[in-house]
This record gives structure tokens, C-alpha cells and sequence, in this order.
């Protein structure tokens, strides 16, 4: 018999091949199977029996020495990643377009927004269902110092990314920042760098529990 | 440079009187892992903390921290 937490292992392990396969999986059919709508079914199967194994048995799932907030920073660290891939996706699809889009309906949208939706509400799911194998206590000071910790790593993160810019705009020639400076790809350059900010927020707390527990 | 080495008593204290990390914790209002945590010497509480510890082991606080500095 299968413990929970290999079970759940599984899952995940199924919803990241499956969430590749949807975003970067071939456009013709393999064996006669058409690769990004399956992986896309089975992407959101593998994300919802996660949250409801998390949901049912979540002491059995995380490792005891895990608090609700390390439990949650992980979830975090997996989803913005998810996120940040699918964004990525976006942006390689905008780059792909004949002519840069001037408003946002001509943005290629719909397949991130198709994989954003069940990510946050699965995530948001799973963040609440963590709570209930918690004790009373659900964030103490310990975890707020990290979170404090991890949110200054964050902002330098930012910080460092506007700092980047600006070099590249001073540096490089006008005529090769072009595409990058039209009004619909700056604001999802922007949006990038948002994401990236709560990715690396969420990296460094889980690197922040993991250095404490050395 | 003198390095400050802040030590306690909390798990000799603790199993003393029969209590489980995760009473002691909800008597702190913190987590278990935190309690874990300071009994691995691997957390220093903050000064309200210690002293919901010290109160939840009926102990002063002298009595669950010591205050050591190192040359």
C-alpha cells in the first residue's frame, strides 16, 4: 500500500510533466493523441487530486518538522513557478507575432489566462486546506522574521531587476530596444518582473527555513 | 569580538513537568517547529517569547536561558 505522501509525490510529479507538455508539448498529434489538450486534463487532475490529498490528510503529506508557513512558502515557491512558466510562454508567443500588439485584445492571452485560473484557485485551495492539519497557531514570530527576511530579498530582487533596465536603456541602441519599448510588451515586461519579485520572495523563505534548520 | 551565546533549558524544563512540545507551543501561542526549534538552540526568542516560556515552565527566566559571551 502507498503512503499519502507518495501518492502526492506522484501527483506533482504528474502535474509538472503534464503542465510541460501543455505549455511546450508538440502541435501535431503523437501516435495519434493531441498532446496539449490531454496534458492540459490531465495537468488540472493531478492539480486537484494534490489539493484534495493535501485537504484530506495533510499531516501525512508534509514533513512533520515543516510549520504551516514553510508548508505554504513551498506551495508558493511551486506555483509561482508555474506562473512564471506560463508567462514565459506567453512572452515567447508574443515575440513570435508578426506585428507587436497596440491593444490588449490582440495579445495571444488566452492559453496563460486557461492555465492562471485553476493555478491560483487550486493554490488558494491548498493554502487553506493546509491549515487544517495545523495546530492553533497558524504563523508565529519565527515564521514573520523569515517572511520579513524573505520579503527584503525580494524587494533587492526588484530593485536589482529596475536597475538592470535602466542599464540596458542608457547602454543599448534605441532601434534594438524597440520591440521591448512598445507600450503592450513594457507592460508585460512589468508584469514579468512582478512575478519574478514573488518568486524569488517565495525561494529565499523556503532557503531562508531550510538554512535555519541546518 | 566577543560572540554572545544565548543557551536554554527548555527541553530538560519541559519534560520535567510532563509537557509535550505542542502544549508547551499552544501555551506560547507559537508553533510546534518552533518550540523544536529552540530546543535545537537553533532560534533565539524574542523577549516576549521567552518570557510566555518562562511563565508556561513556572520558571524565571534566568531559570530557562542562559547568557554566555565568548572571547
Amino acid at each position: 500500500m502507498w503512503s499519502a505522501r507518495r501518492v502526492w509525490a506522484v501527483l506533482i510529479v504528474l502535474a509538472v510533466i503534464t503542465f510541460i507538455g501543455d505549455l511546450f508539448g508538440p502541435a501535431e498529434r503523437c501516435w495519434g493523441v493531441d498532446i496539449g489538450p490531454t496534458a492540459a486534463v490531465l495537468f488540472r487532475l493531478a492539480l486537484i487530486g494534490s489539493a484534495v490529498l493535501v485537504g484530506l490528510r495533510p499531516r501525512d503529506v508534509l514533513p512533520e518538522t515543516w510549520s504551516l508557513a514553510e508548508g505554504r512558502a513551498w506551495l508558493g515557491l511551486a506555483f509561482m513557478t508555474m506562473i512564471l512558466l506560463a508567462f514565459a510562454k506567453l512572452l515567447w508567443n508574443l515575440a513570435q507575432l508578426p506585428e507587436v500588439p497596440v491593444t490588449p485584445s490582440q495579445v495571444p492571452a488566452g492559453h496563460f489566462l486557461r492555465d492562471l485560473v485553476p493555478i491560483y484557485i487550486v493554490w488558494l485551495v491548498t493554502s487553506m486546506l493546509l491549515g487544517r492539519g495545523a495546530g492553533a497557531v497558524e504563523l508565529d514570530e519565527r515564521d514573520l522574521r523569515m517572511q520579513n527576511r524573505a520579503d527584503r530579498v525580494g524587494d533587492w530582487a526588484l530593485v536589482g531587476a529596475i536597475a538592470q533596465c535602466i542599464l540596458m536603456l542608457v547602454v543599448f541602441p534605441a532601434a534594438l530596444l524597440k520591440w521591448w519599448l512598445a507600450p503592450m510588451i513594457l507592460a508585460h515586461a512589468l508584469i514579468g518582473f512582478l512575478i519574478v519579485r514573488t518568486l524569488v520572495e517565495h525561494a529565499a523563505l523556503v532557503a531562508g527555513y531550510a538554512w535555519a534548520r541546518r | 569580538m566577543t560572540d554572545i551565546i544565548i543557551s536554554n533549558q527548555i527541553r530538560a524544563l519541559r519534560q520535567a513537568r510532563g509537557v509535550t512540545q505542542e502544549q508547551l507551543a499552544a501555551a506560547c501561542t507559537v508553533t510546534r517547529q518552533t518550540i523544536i526549534a529552540l530546543e535545537a538552540g537553533k532560534y533565539s526568542p524574542s523577549l516576549e517569547l521567552a518570557f510566555k516560556l518562562a511563565h508556561a515552565l513556572e520558571r524565571n527566566l534566568d531559570d530557562v536561558f542562559q547568557y554566555e559571551e565568548k572571547k
